[in-house]
């Protein structure tokens, strides 16, 4: 297992400061758990012996959760658990995994891995909770409500018949396990699925999982991979599968090399399927969405990925915006949107009726501002409907802001041509100076060479308060005191 | 001629942001203060009704947002105003040297048809406070030069001078719009008399 690889590099550079404080909270929290304690831990600390050495002798008694940092393994005897763990134990190992977060440090490696650990060891209390209420009823219904977490896997029973019209219809869809790539009888076989990722897997497969959580890579990573396809070569892989490590060898042809388009890397057949995706990489540096083989973690983070507002677009590729049109099409009624929203928000009308949330929904990124896009935006903008969905947005803002007195009240006059006419920064053939804030007809400014009168009036207005701020100085000098200002206004 | 008039005042309350301006019209509309800051986002509007000069008028008062973070929204509504509260904080003198760029600002957005005589009143807020900075004189000789504006000191938190600020506000306000309607009913003046009729300077004669 990966995690008892860490054992042999402690830096310890957390370690003894987060040991320091365990050994204070040692004689806490034993005192809590009484004689339980110690009891069902798995493997001794830092023994390396694999796991099932508790007292009970469970012989699946396994960890089967994220790799530890190594920072933590020498907390490891207190935190982890195997499935032979009774709930004081669990309850006890909370209660340290809570003070541990507390104590470590912010935006740590130590504090994320102690952060889904805490929501881990809550899951399996959960579990194990509901397991014991379960054999109270009647020793026979077989456990399958809890949520069983394995390696940032979130579990939870799949039940393919629910929500579909019919069996006939569940039936025609095979699903296949993640784990060992066969079907999935639903009928007959009880399967899991991951809350997180959409990992499915039989019931029996389930110890065995290999792949991390998709949405644990994708916490972690935080940003799509941005270079296309970075490839490092079967030999830096070690001629192995870049997820289980079966042995991949060109010349044996029952296990071909499968190389994913996204991460660069290679896969076996039975962690790559050959799914095809476009490539958030490809898309951003040379907007091609043509689609390319994956593996299948790839696959399942590019999912998770869909639809976060992460892509500073124009920051990555500002040549994008000069020739293709769409998506110049889309940042000019994003920026209109982004000024409507700030009469939205002010408007108490508009916010009781609730207009942005109900027309934009979970994609408010879009009028917040126009840097970012998510990756089904960018899909949405080649196929046209991101344009029509955004002017649909804007005639609902537009006839808002049109027909509301509030909304009007605050909208801007030209005040170079001064007639009773209101504009709006989002109408046409209007110009918004970048530094007051004010708006123009765009006739107007390029009448007065595009100097904006109001900028003008600020600076002499602070080259006054200088003048003054001066002279107030000089008065002070000769004791002059409320005079001297008087005189400068 | 009473009845002709129109009954809605619009009053437009500016100035620095943190001087008072939320809570002297709360003070004033709704008798109540609240230590609380709040930003006021944008604009928003209240509504009274007043007895000035034996009428029953509705004074319509716009709350502004002081804060510039929260002016990126235009200011029409100062078109049409009929009177315009400066409101400085004693406490502040910054707010006090910013009355000046207010009313200028105020004059161009809301460009009234006589901005010499628009009527203006300024208010100093937070006189309760201990720790005054701008003197009444000081104050009293900046609103002399600007076409003598009245003066009030007053205080949102013990509600002083409030009400009878405000009263001033609406009777100037009033009396411009008897002003106007003057304009209104002769739209095209004709003085009769040798002075006007004629240039004063018979070199500029342009025969």
């Amino acid at each position: 297992m990966s995690w008892r690889d860490s054992i042999t590099s402690i830096p310890g550079a957390v370690a003894h400061i987060l040991n320091e404080s365990a050994n204070t909270l040692l004689s806490h929290s034993s005192a809590l758990s009484g004689a339980t304690v110690g009891s069902a831990f798995s493997g001794g600390s830092g023994s390396g012996s694999d796991a099932g050495g508790s007292e009970e002798g469970a012989p699946q008694g396994q960890y089967r959760g994220l790799p530890i940092p190594a920072s933590l393994v020498r907390e490891q005897w207190r935190l982890i658990f195997t499935s032979d763990a009774n709930i004081q134990d669990l309850q006890a190992a909370i209660a340290h995994c809570r003070d541990l977060v507390l104590l470590s440090e912010e935006l740590s490696e130590e504090r994320r891995w102690l952060v889904r650990h805490l929501v881990d060891l809550r899951y399996s209390l959960q579990q194990l909770e509901e397991a014991q209420e379960q054999q109270s009823l009647s020793s026979d219904i077989v456990v399958m409500n809890a949520i069983r977490a394995v390696v940032g896997h979130h579990f939870v029973p799949h039940h393919p018949h629910h929500g579909k019209r019919s069996r006939l219809q569940a039936a025609a869809r095979r699903n296949y396990c993640d784990h060992c790539t066969a079907i999935i009888w639903s009928v007959v076989q009880a399967s899991y699925v991951c809350s997180d990722c959409g990992y499915l897997v039989h019931q029996k497969c389930i110890d065995s999982v290999k792949r991390v959580c998709a949405h644990v890579l994708v916490s972690e990573r935080q940003y799509p991979v941005a270079e296309i396809c970075p490839e490092i070569g079967l030999a830096a892989q070690g001629y192995k599968c870049a997820e289980c490590g079966t042995l991949l060898n060109l010349k044996n042809s029952w296990i071909e090399p499968r190389l994913c388009d996204y991460s660069g890397l290679y896969f076996c057949p039975r962690c790559h399927w050959n799914d095809s995706n476009f490539i958030p990489a490809r898309i951003i540096h040379n907007w091609d969405f043509s689609p390319r083989r994956v593996s299948r973690t790839s696959l399942q983070e590019i999912r998770l990925f869909l639809n976060k507002p992460l892509i500073r677009l124009e920051e990555d590729n500002p040549k994008l915006f000069v020739f293709v049109e769409k998506l110049c099409a889309v940042k000019k009624l994003r920026q209109n949107l982004v000024h409507m929203r700030h009469y939205l928000a002010a408007c108490k009308l508009a916010s009781d009726q609730k207009l942005v949330d109900q027309q934009l929904g979970g994609r408010r990124h879009l009028a917040q501002s126009n840097e970012f896009y998510s990756l089904s935006d960018l899909v949405q903008v080649d196929t046209g409907a991101l344009t029509e969905f955004l002017q649909a947005v804007f005639k609902v803002f537009d006839d808002h802001i049109r027909s509301c007195h509030m909304c009007l009240a605050q909208a801007y006059i030209c005040e170079i041509c001064s007639n009773n006419e209101v504009i709006f920064p989002f109408d046409d053939g209007c110009i918004k100076c970048d530094q007051c804030n004010s708006i123009y007809h765009r006739v107007c400014l390029t009448r007065k060479n595009m100097i904006c009168p109001k900028c003008t009036r600020i600076q002499e207005r602070r080259l006054q308060l200088d003048r003054m701020k001066s002279t107030e100085e000089e008065d002070e000098d000769e004791e002059a005191t409320d005079d001297g200002v008087a005189i400068a206004f | 001629m009473a009845s002709r008039k129109k009954s809605l005042l619009k009053v437009i309350i500016l100035g620095d942001s943190s001087v008072g301006k939320t809570s002297l019209m709360n003070q004033y509309v709704n008798k109540r203060f609240s230590n609380q800051y709040k930003a006021t986002i944008g604009a928003d509007f209240c509504t009274k009704e007043v007895v000035v000069n034996d009428r029953v008028v509705t004074m319509q008062i716009w709350d502004t947002a002081g804060q510039e973070r929260f002016q990126s929204l235009g200011v029409a509504f100062y078109r049409g105003a009929d009177c315009c509260v400066l409101v400085y904080d004693v406490t502040a003198p910054n707010s006090f040297k910013n009355l000046d760029s207010w009313r200028d600002e105020f004059l161009i957005q809301a460009s009234p048809r006589d901005p010499e005589h628009f009527p203006f009143v300024v208010l100093g807020n937070k006189v309760d406070l201990d720790n005054r900075q701008v003197s009444t004189r000081r104050a009293q000789q900046w609103c002399q030069s600007k076409n003598d504006i009245p003066y009030y000191e007053t205080s949102a938190k013990e509600g002083i001078n409030v009400e009878m600020a405000f009263q001033i506000i609406a009777k100037n306000a009033l009396e411009l719009e008897a002003e106007a309607e003057v304009i209104n009913d002769f739209p095209d003046q004709i003085t009769l008399g040798p002075q006007s009729n004629r240039p004063s300077n018979p070199d500029n004669c342009q025969c």
